[in-house]
């Protein structure tokens, strides 16, 4: 199902990340697969902490950057999903 | 802020996307100079202080971390010999979340110990197999025994769906059992590869390069192979650049192999080692297009444009080789 508003998003199990020069270098430990996020996909990494909503993420990164809420919204809903099928990102909660 | 689509892709090179930050992506960790075999292939007689007690080993970790090292290799000596191994392990893993590699000898696997180690995720354990039998085996590693322990182990391990892979170095008296050692793997359900690749020890000693192949015998397995052919030209490797290694007493190295201290997180922090330290610098600034001098060197053979392997075929004669010699000038 996709990821929501008011989903709350958090780190998998067994994924670890190390931010080096300011990218993301995400690693699946148990299925060895790597990833690598660009500045803004890092920013929803880390912000996809356990604790605000996908909804928080949107708004935070609207505060950061010119972007419009709607592109913001789409592009970063669209980002939580791809996360959450390759098993980095998993539900930690609603805020519904 | 200009507002870059968030963006996400899978796999590739990490370690030249490593460099590209001027971060380690690697490290090796010798866990502890003490092993309960000894090997008459081993370069290592490296460490001359102490191993580093626990707490040390630990804020080194920390510093690795801090610094991106993502994929850790704890080697030895024999990392299970260290009693406090185990802690400090699941310290790497679930504390500190690197993906972890240990090279053992995997004669001190008990069940317990692969219980425990089935606990967190592990990359691989890595293992040698010098022989097919026990009595090559044991030959090799100069242990009575080691041969059914290291199966043993495997099997412990096999059993809790953990990664094992085995690798042999090719020398005179194990030349004609590759293929069997193939089979043995196999037998075991475990990946298996081998190289000709013998180290001088790393204080210097030329003993193990009795045990290499002829140069037309190790030719012709390497064809058969389908391995690079030693008359292309080298390429700069990620030694400095992307890894990083430690030494169980605390020296750190540009990489596994190469003989000669960058600096010792006793006396310095590991990241201004790794910043700053000259041999780290000269290392890291090699570029493909230096490896010209490698082309007509006797060596090359053997070494095939790597620095430390070339470092110690060369020592004794005219020490270092021409590429040490034109990039580490004035710091040997």
């Amino acid at each position: 199902m996709p990821v929501g508003l008011g989903d709350v998003l958090r780190p998998a199990p067994n994924v670890t990340a190390r931010i080096v020069g300011g990218e993301a270098f995400v690693m699946h430990l148990v299925s060895l697969r790597t990833f690598s996020l660009n500045e803004t996909s890092t920013a929803v990494w880390l912000l996809a902490d356990g604790i605000r909503s996908a909804g928080g993420i949107i708004t935070a990164l609207m505060d950061e950057y010119e972007v419009g809420e709607a592109e913001c919204r789409q592009t970063v809903l669209d980002l939580l999903d791809r996360l959450v099928e390759e098993d980095l990102l998993v539900l930690a909660g609603s805020h519904d | 802020m200009f507002w870059p689509v968030p963006m996400i892709e899978y796999g590739g090179d990490i370690y030249t996307e490593f460099q590209r930050h001027g971060a380690p992506c690697g490290a090796g960790i010798e866990i502890t100079s003490a092993c309960n075999l000894d090997c008459v292939h081993c370069y290592h007689a490296r460490s001359e202080g102490p191993d580093l007690p626990r707490a040390e080993v630990e804020q080194l970790l920390r510093d690795l971390a801090a610094l991106g090292v993502l994929e850790l290799t704890f080697t030895g000596g024999e990392p299970f010999s260290r009693p406090d191994f185990l802690p400090i392990l699941r310290f790497a893993v679930v504390e500190l979340g690197f993906s972890v590699k240990i090279f053992s000898n995997l004669t001190r696997i008990s069940a317990s110990t692969a219980d425990y180690l089935a606990e967190f995720p592990l990359n691989r354990i890595e293992t040698s197999l010098l022989g097919h039998t026990a009595a090559l085996h044991d030959a090799l590693t100069r242990r009575t025994g080691s041969f059914d322990a290291c199966l043993a182990g495997i099997r412990l391990l096999r059993e809790r769906n953990i990664r094992v892979s085995a690798k042999t170095v090719v020398m005179r008296p194990n030349r004609a059992s590759i293929p069997e050692m193939y089979r043995l793997a196999r037998s075991l359900g475990i990946p298996f590869r081998h190289d000709d690749g013998i180290f001088v020890e790393s204080g210097g000693g030329r003993k193990p390069l009795s045990l290499r192949i002829s140069e037309s015998e190790a030719r012709r397995e390497r064809k058969k192979r389908g391995w690079r052919e030693a008359g292309s030209v080298p390429r700069a490797c990620n030694a400095a650049k992307s890894v990083i290694h430690i030494s169980a007493d605390g020296a750190v190295f540009p990489c596994g192999p190469f003989p000669i201290p960058a600096g010792n997180i006793n006396l310095q922090s590991l990241e201004s080692i790794w910043r700053n330290a000259q041999i780290m610098r000269r290392v890291r600034s090699l570029s493909d297009a230096e490896y010209r001098v490698c082309r007509n060197c006797r060596y090359r053979f053997w070494c095939n444009g790597c620095l430390a392997m070339g470092m110690g075929l060369a020592a004794g004669r005219k020490y270092p080789c021409r590429l040490a010699r034109m990039r580490l000038r004035g710091v040997l």
